[in-house]
């Protein structure tokens, strides 16, 4: 089981692995105290297994969500974590494009961008005059002689 | 992306409406001037211009999606819906031409010989090529639900693995259509048979080559680690896609491939 926990609400509840790792939202989560995780309820019962497994590393929750590479090492060996959730090419993407420096989508990777953004836009204004040139032509046919 | 106190996308603002906008204004003023005096160099530039146009306006959508983080659930929901109400408008799109084989067939003019097939029209054998399309897609079906099925699992090879099929499949149909397009004894021309059949199947066939793309696209996308096992609504919808063909195929080959060559008269 997988626990994410909502502020607004204060509650935890039920989630995908993933989502317990990276929880997504525009808003950071709050950086104050976090009340203690209770995961036992009368509705949730531990079996042994798991209870030995928590008492050997227990799970906390970050202010932030935590790397992979910790966040993984402080848990059980057992934990199947997506291979595709903390690849690190991914992450280094997702960082350089969500660096908030005002530059839109279609060029913040760079000179490949304003390359093709540029050679888009000069084709467009050779169409645009290509295009206004041949209406006029057909328009105004030359007489033939 | 913080500051936002909603879960909305308000895009950046793109270029690629205007570029669009002169591509396609470029290729049918090119179009005109072909068909007028068989130069097409403006047509040429105009469709190049929706080419890149349309690679850099979905490579920011997937930018926006998986490095920006801003496809929340909301956004999602309203891109699950753009999707539904887009094969919708397909949907509708070969009704018509369904409507028009049928209204055709159903009570065929004395100019046809009251007969369907026309008099004159050799028809395709339904159980030879058609039905070998119909397998092929059916199981191209299959494989891409084996490939949604290990991305839920985060089975990374498998899903290449079964995208791959996919792809080769797809591929597999539309050679298989060329073929028979090249071998058939009926053309465009020949009365509103050949209207039908060819416009038709014509574009089921431009379907499956769009179908075909999106899935490739998709497989890249995989291949870079775009999707995660509970979020890849680009591949769900490339699955969407291709499942809305297989069925307009089946009905292709139920309706006008198999009741369309079985010869009967007014």
């Amino acid at each position: 089981m997988f626990y994410k926990y909502f502020p607004g609400t204060n509650t935890f509840a039920a989630t995908s692995q993933q989502a317990a790792y990276y929880p997504q939202g525009l808003r950071p989560l709050p950086t104050t105290e976090l009340p203690t995780m209770i995961y036992e309820s009368s509705k949730v019962k531990f079996s042994k297994a798991s209870a030995v497994a928590a008492a050997k590393a227990p799970p906390t929750m970050a202010s932030k969500p935590a790397p992979m590479s910790t966040a993984a090492s402080k848990l059980d060996a057992r934990v199947d974590v997506s291979k595709t959730a903390g690849n690190p090419r991914i992450k280094q993407l997702q960082e350089l494009f969500t660096k908030p420096d005002g530059v839109p989508i279609h060029l913040k990777r760079g000179a490949v961008d304003r390359v093709l953004f540029s050679s888009t836009m000069v084709l467009c204004g050779i169409c645009v005059a290509y295009t206004a040139y041949t209406i006029y032509d057909m328009a105004f046919p030359k007489k033939s002689q | 992306m913080t500051g936002h106190f909603h879960p909305y996308h308000l895009v950046d603002q793109s270029p690629w409406p205007l570029t669009a906008a002169i591509g396609a204004f470029g290729l049918t003023a090119g179009l005109v001037k072909g068909f007028h005096n068989s130069n097409f160099n403006l047509c040429f530039i105009g469709l190049f211009i929706i080419i890149l146009t349309m690679f850099q306006w979905w490579r920011d959508v997937s930018r926006e999606g998986t490095l920006q983080g801003l496809h929340t659930n909301a956004v999602e929901f309203g891109l699950r819906w753009g999707m539904i109400l887009f094969i919708l408008s397909e949907v509708l799109f070969f009704f018509s031409f369904f409507w028009a084989f049928f209204h055709s067939s159903l009570s065929p003019t004395i100019e046809l010989g009251s007969c369907w097939p026309p008099v004159g029209v050799d028809a395709f054998n339904p159980f030879q090529v058609p039905l070998l399309n119909t397998a092929v897609l059916l199981a191209s079906g299959v494989t891409v639900t084996w490939a949604h099925h290990s991305l839920i699992e985060s089975n990374f090879n498998e899903t290449s693995y079964a995208l791959l099929l996919t792809v080769m499949l797809g591929i597999y149909f539309t050679i298989l259509q060329v073929f028979e397009y090249y071998q058939a004894p009926f053309s465009i021309a020949d009365s509103v048979y050949g209207s039908t059949f060819f416009v038709a199947t014509g574009f089921h066939g431009l379907h499956v080559i769009i179908g075909t793309t999106f899935l490739l696209i998709c497989l890249f996308r995989h291949t870079l680690n775009h999707f995660s096992s509970n979020h890849h609504f680009g591949f769900e919808a490339a699955a969407w896609y291709w499942h809305f063909v297989d069925v307009v195929w089946l009905f292709l080959f139920v309706s006008i491939y198999w009741w369309g060559s079985c010869l009967f008269s007014m």
